[in-house]
């Protein structure tokens, strides 16, 4: 079993998806950023609230065709962090009953492990509990990124990408915000 | 004068056709099929997977982005949220499972699956989660 969800597994009441999807939209000058990643991996336990998403880097599929091919080759190599991780709490998990149908406005207070970067995270969402056990998780959130100053967005672009298409963060006017939309259909482990 | 701005007007439609090619071009440039593209590698799901759970980055590094044939179980079957299938492979040790993504291309073949079949699908690494992850998947047998 993955290593870095074990932590979870032996727990009663956990909750698990491994096809949670997340889209990602970032704006820039040159052409927007659009993907989305249908084989995000969630767990939460519902009983303390521990919660933890993690979507591989390649698994991202680019609305722009020839970004597809540019971010998903060889050339772009991820394996130092191949992994975005959010790893958090829902804060109000004592007002929600994981057993009883209903829609339930939740609070996950927690951290986001991007590259090699981490930033405090406060989210809102809805967990729905259906009728047959599941709970659906949604969120839709922004990520800002004004922690990352542009030389080390040059400094990564120029280790990453072939020198052809290096250009410097500033004139491709790289949105501060990364807007996230993150939904996972969570069954009883 | 005549002859003049029809040229130049010939010119400028030119261009906004080369413009609008491009980007329509670049656009919705279709993702490389890995059908007709050869195995990196070629093993089992639980191999692959016990290697994985025996180094971790040491695995990342060798395998993410590498086009891999997997063979194994199906254990169980699901669908995402876009529609595609997904095989889980291993081989009754749920410690060592391969997660599989199937292509629209395999989608019709994957329908014929069941728990419990043997099935080879060759697919992209993308790290590991749960399981080993493979990308757009198409199976072989």
């Amino acid at each position: 079993m993955g290593m870095i969800l074990t932590v979870f597994i032996a727990h009663a009441q956990s909750y698990v998806t491994r096809t949670g999807h997340i889209n990602i939209k970032s704006a820039n000058n040159v052409q927007n950023i659009v993907a989305d990643n249908y084989q995000v991996a969630c767990q939460i336990n519902a009983q303390n609230g521990q919660t933890k998403i993690i979507a591989l880097i390649k698994s991202f599929d680019y609305q722009v065709g020839a970004m597809n091919r540019l971010m998903n080759t060889r050339d772009i190599d991820v394996s130092d962090f191949p992994r975005i991780t959010f790893d958090g709490k829902i804060i109000n998990i004592d007002k929600i009953n994981i057993l009883k149908q209903g829609k339930y406005n939740i609070h996950l207070s927690g951290k986001f492990f991007i590259w090699d970067e981490t930033s405090p995270a406060e989210i809102d969402g809805i967990l729905t509990v259906k009728a047959d056990g599941s709970a659906e998780l949604k969120s839709n959130f922004i990520i800002g990124i004004e922690r990352l100053d542009t030389k080390k967005i040059d400094a990564l672009m120029r280790q990453k990408l072939p020198k052809s298409i290096n250009l410097p963060a500033n004139s491709l006017g790289i949105s501060k915000n990364v807007q996230i939309s993150a939904t996972a259909i969570l069954t009883r482990q | 004068m005549k002859k003049f701005i029809k040229t130049i007007l010939f010119i400028v439609i030119a261009v906004i056709v080369v413009f609008i090619g491009s980007y329509l071009y670049l656009r919705y440039m279709p993702a490389k099929s890995i059908d007709k593209q050869p195995a990196d590698y070629t093993l089992t799901a639980t191999a692959l997977a016990n290697e994985y759970n025996m180094a971790l980055e040491k695995s990342d590094k060798k395998y993410i982005d590498r086009i891999i044939t997997v063979s194994g179980t199906i254990s169980n079957i699901s669908t995402d949220q876009n529609q595609a299938p997904v095989f889980i492979l291993n081989d009754g040790n749920a410690d060592a499972g391969v997660l599989c993504t199937i292509d629209q291309a395999s989608a019709k073949k994957a329908s014929a699956y069941t728990m419990g079949d043997k099935v080879t699908v060759k697919g992209i690494c993308t790290g590991m989660l749960f399981e080993v992850v493979l990308n757009k998947c198409i199976i072989i047998d």
